[in-house]
């Protein structure tokens, strides 16, 4: 008898006394004296001790023992078997413990037995959505805790299903983590695009939770999420083979690995865009781009030191399907890079190209680009401080698709280069955009008569150096234009601008002259005779000379016009009358803003113009008082009003 | 012979190859122990509450219901002359009635399903304290169909009620939720206040 208990079978189970110091404690180990020692197999879900109090307080309490006494797993058993729905949704909000149960509970573990499935039929209880993923959750700032994740993750699942999911932010006290997380992964299978914004308090393991629960996924964007790293990318590679969209933003721990893992396994991946990853490089974006699997159409490469023309050359070769390719700020990428990408002769379906900040874009790189990528039809280089005139020229002349080229801040650029453009460009080539080039001057000498170009959208904005002169060559060599925009050009005059007005053939259809300080009514008024008939917007922001003339002549012949900024001008109520009085007139936008001469006399005009407008812009009316701006607001209840 | 449900049998007789017994391995063949089981139906066992209470029960009931006690009696280190199975955590009030329900559940296991149920319900005519104390013994005790049908029971007591109610029924004093998350709450689920 005494061997029968003198068996311990290990000490560290039977030390001989309470293995717990409470032994009132609801564990697994009865606490016993030395009278019987015996050996506990370990039971499979752990248990989580709750001690009820020995002191006075249980016994007075004792009136009424609180369910709140019962252990975890006693409360998951019971919340477990609630129906999906109304049941479930009410007890989410019972309390906190009962929310953070509840958003355990996977679908699965959801025990329903025959007879009580018949009863929630009959009590009708809507399972009719399915879970579909038709909702869709946002979440920010303050607002983004563990609790609202849990309740969202309980409260979408009966009613259609959550699809859609953004967190951006997280509050401070008690933010998102890996908790909340895992809620949504339990409840939200339907999950296909979700979104998380600079949270750095959610780690690997919440994010390889959400890729098990939720394998519907498609979009996946992650921006400044410090904690994350490549292990969980490569599960959710893993898990989420429906992956189209995967979008990294500034998340230091994310390298190569996982861009691999991403390439090898995910065959739906058709956008893919990287911006300040300090861990990625050549590797992982070769790896991203070779496999076999991948039909990458849009890729997205910024602001990344570690790659270098490797990932270029990869790019050239084996970018069969890329359509869209943006490459901004990749300092150790040379002009060598950008020869071997088009001369890889991969990127034949590119169509839009933009290139920003690299260094490595010279006259001959961007030559052989435009032979080499021969379908481009949109170029946008911005920033590009090698690119001169002739390297530009060329590319028009290379470029055998090319519909639409758009120059940001490359200071090399001067006005020859613009006019040889627009003397060689194909009759493709449809918009051309130039924006703060500052190598742009004035025109000095005469050029010689070119053919007209076939261009109909020029643009041309704060470039202080253009003047009349290149304004009447202009005119010569664009008789097609249907949108203008001269904006921040205090250079041009009437009378270089009206010559423009005057050959151009086909009606202008967008007019912008916002900032061109020196233009005035006689402008105004020579473009609503010549095109009043198709103008439909035109914007005179800024432009301190217009007077009420001008109103009075476009209220006349411009029957189209439905989009009207005159903020700054020198307008006033006599103006807003005339142009309420054009009877063909129907504007939707109008912009009044900083016009002090608009005074409340204009208020009857403006309800008149009510009758189509849907915007109304008033900021810095110094004139019009708060209460008639209120009278405004209440007449023109179907209009947008900014005051 | 009182009925072994089939999942006990086996898990029995795969614990039971092989065991040490004193210090040394012996090996008990499973039909030894059936057969010593099945011989002596009426083995009575005790079991003390944590008021000191003894309680003499039948082996076979206890072992039918309860897990624990279940492997306690297979381990082999239950003696039936000498000892008892001290269960500090379940009162006396508690443990008579849950050796009455296993009692009932055994001998009666043959009657029809409403007799059962109808038993069961008037069973369960307790106050909550009473139900939870049900509970967690059950708990302790691993003893399967009572769990179920005393978690069958809370659930219905959730079911379909406001949670206002809900918080009074189970007096649950303190929610969790801060201030915000709870106005906020009652603003986007009225219906269920």
């Amino acid at each position: 008898m005494s061997q029968v208990f003198g068996f311990s079978g290990g000490d560290d189970f039977c030390t001989g006394g309470s293995v717990y110091a409470n032994p009132k404690d609801a564990n697994i180990f009865l606490s016993l004296g030395r009278s019987v020692d015996f050996y506990y197999p370990l039971p499979k879900r752990s248990r989580i001790s709750v001690s009820f109090d020995l002191d006075g307080d249980w016994f007075e309490q004792k009136q009424k023992t609180s369910i709140e006494a019962l252990p975890d797993e006693c409360l998951f058993e019971i919340l477990r078997r609630l129906p999906a729905g109304q049941a479930r949704s009410a007890c989410a909000n019972v309390s906190k413990r009962w929310l953070m149960l509840l958003s355990s509970i996977s679908n699965s573990e959801i025990y329903s037995n025959a007879n009580e499935k018949e009863l929630s039929d009959k009590e009708g209880d809507d399972l009719e959505f399915g879970d579909e993923g038709f909702l869709s959750r946002s979440l920010e700032g303050k607002k983004a805790t563990d609790v609202r994740l849990a309740a969202i993750a309980v409260g979408t699942s009966h009613r259609g299903g959550l699809g859609k999911l953004s967190i951006r932010g997280s509050n401070s006290d008690r933010g998102v983590t890996n908790l909340g997380l895992k809620a949504v992964a339990r409840g939200c299978p339907s999950l296909k695009a979700f979104s998380l914004w600079n949270v750095s308090t959610v780690s690997d393991e919440g994010l390889i939770e959400v890729a098990e629960g939720c394998q519907k996924l498609e979009k996946l964007n992650l921006c400044k999420c410090s904690a994350i790293s490549d292990k969980a990318l490569i599960e959710v590679a893993k898990k989420c083979p429906n992956l189209t969209e995967l979008s990294i933003e500034s998340c230091p721990q994310i390298g190569n690995e996982g861009l691999q893992a991403v390439g090898k396994l995910c065959a739906n991946l058709r956008s893919i865009s990287i911006k300040d990853c300090t861990g990625v490089g050549d590797q992982g974006i070769a790896g991203l781009l070779t496999s076999a699997s991948v039909v990458l159409r849009k890729v997205k490469l910024e602001s990344l030191a570690a790659v270098s023309d490797l990932s270029l050359a990869v790019i050239g070769h084996y970018g069969f399907s890329v359509t869209d390719l943006v490459l901004n700020c990749l300092p150790n990428v040379n002009e060598k890079g950008f020869w071997v990408m088009a001369n890889g002769r991969a990127l034949q379906k590119l169509a839009s190209l933009t290139i920003g900040s690299c260094r490595g874009i010279t006259d001959a790189a961007i030559v052989a680009i435009g032979k080499g990528c021969p379908n481009v039809r949109n170029f946008h280089l911005s920033k590009c401080a090698f690119l001169s005139d002739n390297g530009l020229v060329s590319l028009t002349k290379a470029a055998p698709s090319i519909e639409s080229l758009q120059l940001e801040e490359c200071h090399r650029f001067t006005q020859f280069g613009f006019f040889g453009i627009l003397f060689n460009c194909g009759a493709k080539l449809k918009a051309l955009n130039v924006v703060s080039c500052y190598g742009i001057k004035d025109l000095n000498l005469a050029l010689p008569a070119g053919s007209p170009c076939s261009l109909t959208s020029l643009s041309i904005s704060d470039c202080p150096g253009f003047g009349n002169a290149n304004l009447a060559v202009l005119g010569r060599l664009c008789p097609r234009l249907k949108h203008v925009e001269l904006s921040g050009l205090a250079g041009i005059t009437d009378a270089g601008f009206l010559p423009l007005l005057e050959s151009s053939e086909a009606g202008l259809v967008k007019v912008n002259l916002s900032g061109c300080l020196n233009l005035t009514d006689i402008v105004v008024i020579s473009l609503a005779n010549s095109h009043g008939w198709t103008l439909e917007v035109l914007n005179l922001d800024g432009c301190r000379n217009i007077t009420d003339a001008s109103l009075k002549a476009i209220a006349v012949n411009c029957p189209l016009l439905s989009d009207l900024d005159v903020s700054k001008c020198a307008i006033t109520d006599a103006g807003i009358a005339a142009l309420a009085r054009g009877k063909q007139l129907n504007l939707e936008i109008l912009s009044l803003s900083c016009c002090s001469s608009v005074s409340e006399k204009s208020l009857p005009a403006l309800r008149k113009l009510g009758n189509s407008l849907i915007g109304l812009n008033i900021r810095h009316c110094s004139a019009i008082s708060s209460r008639a701006v209120g009278m405004l607001v209440e007449h023109l209840w179907r209009c947008d009003i900014l005051c | 012979m009182t009925q072994l449900d089939r999942l006990s049998v086996y898990h029995w007789l795969n614990a039971w190859c092989i065991k040490p017994v004193g210090g040394a391995l012996v090996r008990q063949e499973p039909e030894y122990i059936l057969l010593a089981l099945m011989g002596s139906p009426l083995k009575k066992i005790m079991l003390c509450s944590s008021e000191k209470e003894i309680f003499s029960v039948e082996e076979q009931v206890m072992v039918q219901h309860s897990v624990i006690i279940n492997n306690m009696i297979e381990d082999g280190s239950y003696n039936h002359e000498e000892s008892k199975i001290p269960l500090d955590c379940v009162d006396s009030k508690t443990l008579k009635k849950v050796i009455d329900y296993c009692t009932h559940h055994t001998h009666h296991h043959n009657d029809n399903q409403e007799d059962l149920e109808a038993w069961d319900a008037q069973f369960l005519n307790v106050d909550s304290n009473g139900l939870y104390d049900l509970l967690m013994a059950a708990n302790y005790l691993e003893i399967r169909n009572l769990l179920d049908l005393i978690y069958g029971t809370i659930k219905n007591m959730i079911k379909g009620k406001k949670i206002d109610e809900i918080r009074r029924i189970f007096n649950i004093k303190d929610h969790g939720f801060t201030p915000e998350e709870e106005e906020q709450n009652r603003k986007e689920y009225p219906h269920f206040y």
